[in-house]
């Protein structure tokens, strides 16, 4: 600890900090450009000028470690005329219009300029224009105004790892650009926009339609993948005009990937579902909640007499509160056919038990952590802030190993990299070469990868979507935990979808009745679907679609109208989008998350929550008198089923099929198609073409010979 | 002059048929054109108050805002008379019946010029006025309670005690005049100051004259003692539920009574109807022509005039300040000069006491 | 008891009472200040806050960019606008609404407005009956600025230095 003066005011600081942080903790506010606490230090825009004893010139705070004994001044005549100097060069070539401009009200070169700048320019000479890059649909340029602070260039080498913006030239011409027309695609893009100090780098899908006085903040949780990001959802009355990052240290620091900033447009769809309908002979009419309620309690109390005969299935991107009420109403009526795992295809575990979807590290452990195995996982695409955490600890020296079926993109260097069609062959070796270390037969990479997992101090496997979604899951399951239990690495099924964790806690879970493979295969005579696009939402939507086809009622608590639904189901009731209702969201680490409603439902929507409250006292079901959601969740915490028969993978006797499964190419869930509203963002499905991916994992096993 | 008339009636009909006739006659010669005289003189406010501040005061409707009073009057009747949920009804509307009748039943004995042009030549006339007008205060404590709200209560309780306060001063003003005159006809208190401008009784009663004519003020909730109706204070005081005609009744009835106090100073201390020339050689012929209702309505417009003038001039009174001045300096005043009188009574002082 | 006499004396003769009835005396017989309103005219500054028009560049671009500046800084929140982009890519307004029973003249909004689009003419003989009419839309208010536009420029050039 060392002590330094600022303005008078005596600091205590470390050793070796930067002024500007230092400066910054004891609330002295410095002007600056370029810096962020995030990015690296760049010191080019000069704009946090400060006077330092003994120092002959003004110097930059962001760039100046602090000594014993130092003293500055922010605000003496040299440090002002210093910053003001600056800022007249700064204002030079920036454009006067802010009126028109998107950052105007938010722009930190506005807010610095009104305490620093000039009200007359002293230069009279032509300014310096730009040519706007065309960089994508969701990010829009006016490089005119670009101060050249480089925060979105030092972003893309060190956060995004793709250095998708550089900058060429220099002086009056230097310019920021792609230097070849391309789109800027990587899945953390949007920061840039939030970097971006000026309107240079604006968002498009937002582009002038409002403006930031306008906007309400209302706090949020993104429901769009299991890291549970603190979103500010900014609404200008009750629209829904964009979604920002909240800082939140612990789990998305301060940037937030675009599937969670841009899906937001799928609120506003033209597709939302805004009355409740009901089908009579084939016919559908808008009914009013009442009607169309009582005619789905009449329902369900006829298919409750043959409760086996009903299946009630959720997507995980419902809240927590919903899951927990849909359980209880299906239960309630005797149902036990109950599933959110969409995805998995391999039930062949559940008569033991339901595994638990966990990341058992915190995202600063993940940092940390001395080497990781990723099996079966695009981890950049299905958990973003996951890997961009992954990213940082390999780039620390840690050591990062993946198995994967095809040879991902990934922003940083695999060290040991297995791409191979037949997972299970490849574990097995890991297996084989944690067992007999020794042996010759085995391939460098996987003793690279045993080796790495067993001699570090902290090691972790994480299974991801391509693993969950194969037909071998439970094979994979009982390899990779061999594994974890030779090495002592620890290992992690991950939680893909936003609640996947919710639903496991509050056991919407199919506990004494069909999975959603036999519900789907087994004739049903009813299905309750719950924000569910069983088409795209479920593996194999063919079969989905087919059985609902097949079964006599269908209920669909839905956010979207489509055709395919008004095919199938025969009640549809318009329920709330995350930022329209009330809930909790519990992410991967198993942290609830609870958040407010920020607008109110579209059109005749309603929160699910108060729908199945309503429905539950229809079907005369006990305890659903509730009056606020929080009451829900209160309920949950109460009547926690974290008890139930956990899975001990070691004591299954799993046999391992040594024969070769026959591979079908079968897409993978794109990154921006994870959900219904993801799929109905413009902005991101014009973007998702340009990530343009076709993924293969292996389809469904048929045994040959 | 309507005995005349009765005499001629009762030769066709009835007498007490000729009677009724002839006093329906006189009420209607009376109040006709007092109503008129009310009417214009609210136009006459207006007109002077606005000059005072400079301005031109209601000039649009006729001839320099000629129609005024009557777009006034049209505007009042076809206002809606609001009749409060919570007020006593009975009380609410017989209020301003209370309120008007005194003011216009005090002019049965104001005499307009000699050769008894008067309805009633009583010989108490000055005991009647000074009754009559008194009854006027239930008129607005009933209005105040009636309507049932605490501003126009407030203004109710102002105006009695203000009411009560002031007549004790009048009262005594009065004494000395009738100590000077010897009579309470009020033909023969006119009669009584023959002789000249110096001889009339504001030259001997000075004091009882200012007195007088400020307790008039008082007693007709004018400017500066206007703490009654005080519209900053209690936003309108008693009448501040009524509307309509209901309110222009009360209008009426505080003009009238401005005019009566008005009248009754000219008669008391003014010489009524005298000439102001009489006694003064060459003067008192080119003026002989002129008819002594010319003179005192001449003398009584002056007396209006001045009510205006205060209004204009003088900020309201802070009622402890009213009734301090009630109480404590014009009381002791005219009891002072009631002994002075008696002196100047005793010794015969000038032409006044003969 | 000089000065008590002084003020017995005061008192007792109205003196100040007189000197103020003196003074309203006076001013009775001054000459009126009264302006006779729709005959005669009381003379109207440039800078005058009448009824708002919407201006264009003289090649018959609307100047209004919809920045929005006015709806924030109106104190009575009479204005109201909605935006979007224009084919062309510029900022335009879809919407621009001004409120006259709301709006209580206080000319922030021309002021905070970059392109002088928003202006308050010298038009002020004007009246609304009802609430409908009230609402100056974004067609009547060009259109007034179309019709009074050598008046409102005449009026901007004359201030033009004081600004």
């Amino acid at each position: 600890m060392i002590k330094i003066e600022i303005n008078g005011q005596m600091v205590k600081a470390h050793e070796g900090d930067m002024l500007i942080d230092v400066a910054d903790d004891a609330h002295i506010a410095i002007p600056r450009f370029c810096y962020h606490k995030k990015l690296s230090i760049a010191a080019n825009c000069r704009m946090c000028l400060v006077e330092v004893e003994g120092a002959p010139k003004a110097l930059p705070a962001c760039a100046t470690p602090v000594t014993d004994g130092m003293k500055v001044q922010t605000k003496s005549v040299k440090a002002v005329a210093a910053q003001k100097s600056v800022m007249e060069f700064l204002l030079i070539n920036h454009p006067l219009d802010c009126p028109i401009c998107d950052q105007g009200g938010e722009c930190e070169l506005q807010d610095v300029a009104m305490q620093y700048g000039d009200d007359v320019s002293r230069f009279s000479e032509a300014k310096r224009v730009v040519a706007d890059k065309n960089i994508g649909a969701l990010i829009h340029t006016d490089m005119t105004r670009c101060i050249h602070c480089t925060r979105c260039v030092r972003f893309g080498q060190e956060i995004g790892g793709i250095m998708e913006l550089g900058a060429t030239g220099r002086s009056e011409w230097m310019e920021i650009g792609t230097y070849i027309e391309q789109s800027v695609i990587s899945e953390m893009s949007g920061n840039m926009i939030d970097l971006c100090p000026v309107g240079a780098l604006t968002s498009k899908p937002y582009r002038y339609s409002a403006r930031p006085w306008e906007l309400k903040s209302h706090h949020g949780i993104s429901p769009h993948d299991s890291i549970g990001s603190n979103i500010i959802i900014h609404a200008k009355g009750n629209d829904v005009k964009r979604v920002v990052p909240a800082d939140k240290e612990s789990i998305n620091e301060v940037w937030l990937s675009d599937r969670d900033r841009f899906a937001y447009e799928g609120i506003n769809s033209e597709d939302r579902l805004t009355a409740p309908m009901i089908k009579e002979n084939g016919k559908w009419r808008q009914v009013d909640w009442e009607t169309a309620l009582q005619f789905s309690a009449d329902k369900l109390k006829h298919y409750a007499a043959t409760p086996e005969m009903m299946g009630v299935l959720a997507s995980p991107t419902a809240t927590l509160e919903e899951l927990y009420l849909l359980q209880k109403i299906a239960r309630g009526l005797g149902v036990n056919n109950l599933d959110t795992r969409l995805r998995q295809q391999d039930f062949s575990l559940d008569s033991h038990g339901f595994v638990k979807p966990e990341l058992k590290h915190s995202f600063a452990e993940v940092e940390k952590l001395d080497a990781t195995l990723l099996v079966g996982s695009y981890l950049r695409h299905e958990l973003p802030m996951l890997n961009h955490r992954l990213r940082k600890a390999q780039l620390a020296g840690k050591i990062v190993s993946s198995i994967n079926t095809e040879k991902f993109e990934i922003n940083y260097e695999i060290n040991n990299e297995v791409v191979a069609d037949d997972l299970l062959a490849e574990l097995q070796l890991v297996v084989d070469a944690l067992e007999k270390p020794e042996s010759n037969n085995i391939d460098k990479v996987y003793k690279k990868i045993a080796s790495s997992l067993s001699t570090a101090g902290k090691s972790s496997i994480m299974l991801g979507q391509i693993s969950l979604m194969d037909v071998n899951f439970t094979k994979i399951l009982k390899l990779t935990s061999d594994i974890a239990r030779l090495s002592g690495a620890v290992l992690n099924v991950l939680p893909i979808s936003a609640n996947d964790v919710g639903a496991y806690m509050v056991n919407f879970l199919p506990e004494k009745g069909k999975n959603i493979q036999q519900m789907l295969t087994t004739q049903m005579k009813a299905f309750v679907n719950l924000s569910l696009e069983a088409e795209s939402d479920i593996t194999d939507g063919k079969l989905a679609i087919e059985a609902m086809r097949k079964a006599e009622f269908v209920l669909n608590f839905s956010l979207f109208d489509s055709e395919i639904q008004r095919e199938y189901a025969d009640v549809l009731l318009p329920i709330a989008s995350f930022a329209e209702t009330a809930g909790t969201f519990v992410n991967a680490m198993g942290t609830k998350q609870s958040f407010k409603m920020a607008v109110e439902p579209q059109g005749d929507s309603k929160a699910a929550w108060k729908v199945f409250r309503v429905l539950g006292n229809m079907l005369d079901l006990e305890g659903f008198d509730y009056t606020h959601s929080n009451q829900v969740f209160a309920e949950v915490l109460e009547n926690n089923i974290e008890t139930k028969n956990e899975l001990v993978l070691e004591k299954i006797d799993i046999k391992i099929d040594k024969k070769k499964s026959i591979k079908n190419k079968t897409p993978l869930i794109s990154i921006y198609e994870v959900d219904s509203i993801t799929r109905r963002a413009t902005a991101l499905k014009t973007a998702s073409k340009a990530v343009s991916e076709t993924i293969i994992v292996t389809a469904p096993v048929q045994e040959v010979g | 002059m309507f005995d005349a008339l009765q005499g001629w009636l009762s030769g066709y009909i009835f007498d007490w048929l000729a009677i009724l006739i002839t006093l329906l006659v006189q009420a209607i010669v009376v109040i006709m054109p007092l109503m008129l005289a009310v009417a214009y003189l609210t136009l006459a406010e207006r007109k002077v108050i606005g000059f005072m501040q400079i301005r031109m005061g209601p000039n649009r409707v006729g001839t320099l805002g000629l129609l005024q009073p009557i777009a006034d009057a049209l505007k009042l009747m076809n206002k809606e008379i609001i009749l409060p949920s919570q007020s006593n009804l009975y009380l609410f509307i017989l209020a301003p019946t209370l309120a008007i009748a005194p003011a216009i039943a005090a002019w049965a004995v104001i005499p307009f010029n000699a050769d008894g042009v008067v309805v009633s030549d009583i010989n108490a006339g000055v005991l009647y006025v000074l009754a009559v007008s008194s009854i006027g205060v239930y008129g607005i404590i009933i209005s105040g309670w009636a309507s049932n709200s605490k501003y126009a209560f407030l203004g109710a309780m102002r105006a009695s005690a203000q009411k009560i306060s002031y007549e004790i001063a009048m009262g005594f003003a009065l004494v000395t005049v009738l100590m000077v005159a010897d009579s309470m006809n009020l033909t023969e208190i006119v009669n009584a100051q023959k002789g000249g401008m110096l001889n009339w009784l504001w030259v001997p009663l000075l004091p009882m004259f200012v007195v007088y004519f400020i307790s008039g003020l008082a007693e007709t909730n004018r400017a500066p003692f206007d703490v009654a109706e005080g519209e900053s204070e209690i936003v309108a005081g008693f009448h501040v539920e009524y509307s309509g005609m209901a309110f222009a009744v009360f209008f009426l009835a505080e003009y009238a009574m401005m005019i009566l106090i008005s009248f009754m100073t000219a008669i008391m201390f003014m010489g009524g109807w005298l000439s102001p020339f009489e006694g003064i050689p060459l003067l008192e012929d080119m003026f002989a022509w002129v008819s002594g209702f010319i003179w005192l309505v001449l003398k009584v417009s002056f007396l209006l005039f001045l009510f205006l003038w205060f209004r204009a001039t003088f900020p309201r009174y802070r009622y402890d300040q009213v009734m301090r001045l009630g109480w404590k300096v014009l009381i002791p005043v005219t009891i002072v000069w009631v002994f002075v009188v008696m002196i100047m009574e005793y010794f015969k002082f000038g032409p006044w006491f003969n | 008891m000089l000065a008590f006499l002084k003020h017995q004396f005061k008192t007792f003769t109205l003196l100040e009472l007189l000197k103020g009835m003196v003074i309203t005396g006076k001013y009775f017989l001054k000459k009126k200040i009264t302006v006779r309103y729709p005959e005669e005219k009381t003379p109207i500054s440039p800078r005058f806050r009448g009824h708002h028009a919407l201006r264009r560049y003289e090649g018959g671009e609307e100047r209004c960019i919809a920045c929005k500046l006015c709806e924030a800084v109106c104190p009575a929140n009479a204005i109201t606008i909605e935006f979007e982009q224009r084919d062309d890519g510029s900022r335009r307004t879809t919407q621009y609404d001004i409120d006259m029973f709301k709006c209580i003249y206080c000319g922030f909004c021309e002021e905070s407005c970059p392109t002088d689009a928003i202006v308050e003419t010298r038009v002020f003989e004007y009246e609304f009956h009802e609430r409908g009419p009230s609402i100056m839309t974004k067609d009547k208010l060009l259109d007034f600025g179309d019709k009074h536009e050598s008046q409102i420029a005449e009026d901007r050039a004359v201030d033009a230095k004081y600004r």
